[in-house]
């Protein structure tokens, strides 16, 4: 027994004694027993009103009603299960996706940062005020992080750091490993504000040059390779065949930095945090900065106080930070980059697609008020009020659309099962994306908004005030009132409307996706594999010794069955590796400088690329051992420089500046253009050298016919013939890394194409239902046209005629937002630009024959009608 | 007339039934049916209380944490509901006790200026 029930039953108790007790009164004053007992009932009043009306004391009345009003709806689902199922999916789809894209903003827009008050936190940059583009990664040299502290009035607490390989000692258990980590300077976890699970952080003496090495581990490392032994902090380790002193491990949920590049590490995580930055660094060396802003300081008070800190550099320091300002950013900021407006759209189209839910749940409404109408007319009649039966069918819709909403919130939860091993790394925190209880309340929140949404229209409809069609139209379904058809052509219009814009949008990127992961790089990225070898200046602390290593390496490869051509390179395109600079013709202060990728190769590395030779010739073999001034370069550095002329033989001054004037090579080479950090990069020069590559290397490449998992085998015996200790990672195809490179934008694509997909089957299906739906109901019109003479033709072209115009108005409009959208929005993500005009047009048409055919169907069908049959019809 | 007058019932004003409960539970604690026969008789049989409407009125009261219900045994042996006063509903009698003063007299003095002036 409820409370409730329990309540009502001591309520009747208690009336019953009173009756009894007011009856027994009577009596006592001589009233004949069935007298006594009928004035005790006139002097209490109406007993059931009482009841009722203590009742609403204890349960406010709309919410009994609503109580009643849910249990009837959802009996009248049972009876229809075919219009609920319908609309439930319907819902639930608009839901899902919306959820799942929701899901996904949350993790990485919506989330703090996982550190003390990351609001504060900034990441600082350089820039060139003088060049066109910036980079796009933030580095600032070590110089600056020492003077910075002692100049800035708005920044305290910097923290700096630099990207880290460290090769962990193999031993009985497991083989020697390459380790993604971070060096740091001891100050960089207080300005976090973390601190390890186990053990300490780094003492502020200990990343000291001449300190031993000193590092933090991460949990997932701890747990991986030391079998999560609490002992190991306090425990020497051997790094780089050198002994590290462990003293801590950081929590499991730290990560730090977070992952914003695709290139392909030994772990997509930071594995360790270590000190110190070596011996003393070089003043010049780029390292990452972060920083808290003061209490109280803006953004821009702190990048003003940057800009004028930048000045006084430059006059202290002109040849390093003439021409460069430091500036900064939110933390926050640079971690999302473009991702953050990708999400948006992605939550916009989500939200398009779940309104075409909406139409096509209130059409289906819409028909079925039909039927419902005597009901409704009958409960006016007997006296219920029209708010009461608008709020009724309001709640019949939120009955239904909480059903699909839990159902959405599934879909999500399932989604979000598998979505994690999908995402790219390059969104940081979108794998850490879940279906919580947030989502669950979003869900739900979303589910009333649908119910309201697509409830309101239908309910008012039904409850409207030309009520008396419902009776005057007694058994004549073809009395659907002229208003009716309007709100129905209305709600076609969106669905076409809606379903247009998503498909010109959705094929608009996936055509701009598909051209850029057509582009062609400037090489040949098929069977090609890239592996890394980093020698480590631990083991091989001479430039020489390092040398001598890789050439030994260089020439084990090339004797591996199957091996076409080994080359090695100090920057491997696509990898996150790049050594930019820029060329000039002269040593003369301002003369052309052209930008460009200089990189250092060994052996065959630009045939194993296929790199195009247009001019000149390659580099020798002794050219990479002996010193020597060739440089190859890219046609675009051959033009820009000597226009007109040939380049074989020239003078370039490579990355001169008037500090460091005498950088000169000679031309001896001239190829194709090829992409090095991205596909949508505009071309840029490039400029191969070739002195020193052997020990400046640190990629191999490999052309091979066979296997890649074969040839990565084979490599890695190669090497562990020359040194057991060496490891080699990454190891995978050129056409890999570059597919890594857009898996952003692909997953974004991805979502983009389903939701325009799901979108253009709902909407089909709904405009169809709606079209089938009007003209089964004019069949016995249809009969009597047929019946004085109009053709099947006439009939068919009728139909087309007031069906097309209504679904057209809707092509259009969607049609015009769609360009408007594509106008204003831009570019999705880097890359992903206005596609193909051409292709609008296909989707257009797409969109149009799909709703051409819903519309024709029925058409066709109303044609068959038999005008015998059709007169009877009702 | 007005003995036919004086012998017209009058239906209560909105909101005082509420105040005539708390005026008799301060009395001590009581049950419905006694509640409703104590209003009766001390207004003399003039205020006529559907004696049902009574309970709506206690659960509103209940509600407000004015009154506090046990359960008792009654002067002939049942089992009955017994209706208290709490502190904070003696707190509230009091309060509107006084402004059921100030309601009337005002009432008064408008309806009555003429006795007011030759009083004074």
């Amino acid at each position: 027994m409820t409370r409730g029930q329990r309540a009502l039953e001591n309520l009747d108790r208690e009336i019953h004694d009173h009756l009894e007790q007011e009856t027994q009164d009577n009596i006592a004053r001589g009233m004949p027993p069935q007298e006594a007992r009928n004035a005790a009932l006139r002097a209490f009043g109406n007993i059931t009103l009482v009841k009722e009306n203590t009742r609403s004391v204890w349960v406010p009345v709309w919410l009994d009603q609503i109580i009643q009003d849910v249990r009837y709806g959802l009996r009248t689902m049972r009876r229809s299960p075919a219009f609920t199922i319908v609309s439930v999916l319907s819902i639930s789809l608009g839901i899902g996706v919306t959820a799942v894209v929701f899901a996904a903003i949350k993790a990485v827009l919506i989330q703090p940062l996982p550190y003390l008050r990351p609001a504060e936190l900034v990441q600082l940059r350089s820039e060139y005020p003088k060049m066109q583009e910036q980079a796009h990664t933030d580095w600032v040299i070590w110089n600056d992080t020492r003077e910075l502290p002692q100049r800035t009035r708005t920044l305290e607490s910097l923290g700096v750091w630099g990207n880290a390989i460290f090769d962990l000692a193999g031993d009985a258990n497991a083989p020697p490993e390459a380790l993604l980590g971070v060096r740091m300077t001891a100050s960089l976890f207080p300005a976090l504000g973390v601190s390890p699970m186990l053990g300490r952080n780094l003492l502020p003496e200990e990343d000291q040059p001449g300190h031993p090495d000193v590092m933090i581990l991460s949990h997932a490392l701890w747990v991986r390779r030391f079998h999560s032994d609490r002992s190991v902090v306090g425990r020497t380790v051997t790094f780089n065949g050198r002994g590290c002193l462990v003293v801590g491990v950081m929590p499991p949920d730290f990560t730090f930095p977070l992952r914003t590049e695709a290139a392909r590490t030994p772990s997509p995580y930071m594995e360790f945090w270590a000190a110190p930055l070596k011996e003393s660094p070089n003043p010049d060396a780029a390292f990452r900065a972060v920083a808290r802003l003061r209490p109280g300081v803006s953004l821009e008070d702190a990048r003003q106080d940057l800009a004028s800190i930048s000045r006084a550099l430059a006059h202290d320091f002109p040849a390093r930070n003439r021409d460069r300002i430091l500036t900064l950013n939110f933390l926050s900021e640079r971690n999302v980059r473009s991702a953050g407006k990708a999400l948006l759209v992605l939550m916009a189209a989500a939200i398009l697609f779940m309104l075409i839910g909406c139409s096509t749940v209130a059409n289906l409404l819409l028909a079925r008020g039909l039927t419902r109408q005597r009901e409704m007319c009958t409960r006016l009649a007997i006296g219920a009020g029209r708010w009461r039966i608008v709020r009724q069918l309001l709640t019949e819709s939120c009955t239904l659309a909480l059903l699909g909403g839990v159902v959405g919130y599934i879909l999500t939860a399932a989604a979000w099962k598998m979505l994690p091993a999908l995402v790219p790394v390059n969104i940081p925190r979108l794998a850490s994306a879940r279906a919580d209880t947030s989502i669950f309340e979003f869900a739900l929140a979303l589910a009333i908004t649908n119910g309201v949404l697509f409830g309101i229209a239908p309910a008012l409809r039904i409850a409207g005030p030309d009520h008396n069609t419902g009776w005057s139209g007694f058994g004549s379904r073809s009395a659907a009132s002229g208003r009716h058809d309007r709100v129905r052509s209305l709600l076609v219009v969106a669905e076409v409307a809606l379903s247009m814009m998503l498909v010109v949008i959705g094929g608009q990127v996936m055509v701009s996706f598909v051209r850029l992961i057509t582009t062609n790089p400037g090489f040949q990225a098929d069977r090609v594999l890239a592996s890394v070898v980093l020698p480590a200046r631990e083991r091989y602390p001479s430039p020489e010794q390092r040398g001598l290593f890789y050439k030994r390496i260089l020439d084990a490869v090339r004797l591996v069955p199957g091996v076409e051509s080994v080359g090695t390179v100090n920057a491997l395109p696509f990898s996150g590796e790049n050594d930019g600079g820029w060329v000039s013709s002269s040593d003369v202060p301002d003369t052309e400088r052209v930008e460009a990728e200089i990189d250092v190769t060994g052996g065959e590395y630009l045939q194993t690329m296929g790199i195009r030779l247009i001019e000149g010739r390659w580099f020798r073999e002794e050219e990479m051992t002996e010193p020597n001034d060739g440089a190859i370069v890219n046609k675009l550095v051959a033009l820009r420089l000597w226009p007109g002329a040939s380049a074989i033989g020239q003078r370039i001054c490579v990355s001169c500046t008037a500090e460091r004037p005498q950088n000169w090579k000679r031309v001896i080479g001239v190829v194709s253009s090829a992409s090095h950090a991205a596909l949508d990069e505009p071309e840029k020069g490039n400029v191969y050298l070739s002195a020193n590559a052997m020990q400046k290397a640190a990629f191999l490449v490999v052309r091979t016919e066979r296997s890649l998992g074969e040839m990565e085998k084979a490599i890695s015996r190669a090497v562990a013939l020359i040194d057991p200790n060496q490891p080699v990672f990454l190891s995978v195809s050129m056409r890999q890394l570059i597919s890594d490179s857009v898996a952003d934008r692909r997953f974004i694509t991805i979502l983009l194409a389903i939701t325009a997909c799901l979108a253009l089957t709902m909407a089909a299906f709904g405009v169809y239902g709606v079209i089938s739906y009007t003209t089964s109901s004019r069949t016995s019109e249809f009969g009597i046209r047929m019946a004085v003479g109009a053709s099947p033709r006439n009939i068919l072209a009728l139909v087309l005629r007031q069906n097309f115009t209504t679904v057209a108005t809707g092509l259009a409009i969607g049609l015009a937002l769609a360009l408007l959208w594509i106008r204003f929005m831009g570019d999705l993500l880097a890359g992903l630009g206005s596609g193909n005009p051409a292709f609008i047009w296909i989707a257009g048409g797409l969109v149009s024959v799909i709703a051409g055919f819903a519309c024709w169907i029925p058409a066709r069908r109303a044609t068959r009608v038999d005008p015998d049959v059709a007169l009877r019809h009702e | 007339m007005s003995t036919k007058d004086e012998n017209v019932r009058i239906e209560l004003l909105q909101g005082t039934l509420d105040l005539l409960i708390l005026r008799t539970l301060r009395l001590g604690p009581a049950h419905g049916h006694a509640i409703a026969k104590t209003i009766e008789r001390n207004s003399a049989d003039v205020l006529q209380v559907e004696q049902g409407s009574l309970y709506p009125a206690l659960h509103r009261l209940i509600k407000r944490g004015w009154i506090s219900v046990e359960e008792g045994t009654s002067e002939n042996n049942r089992r009955a509901k017994y209706y208290e006063l709490t502190a904070k509903g003696r707190k509230q009698l009091t309060l509107e006790t006084v402004k059921w003063d100030k309601l009337t007299r005002a009432i008064a003095r408008i309806l009555r200026p003429a006795a007011q002036e030759g009083k004074g």
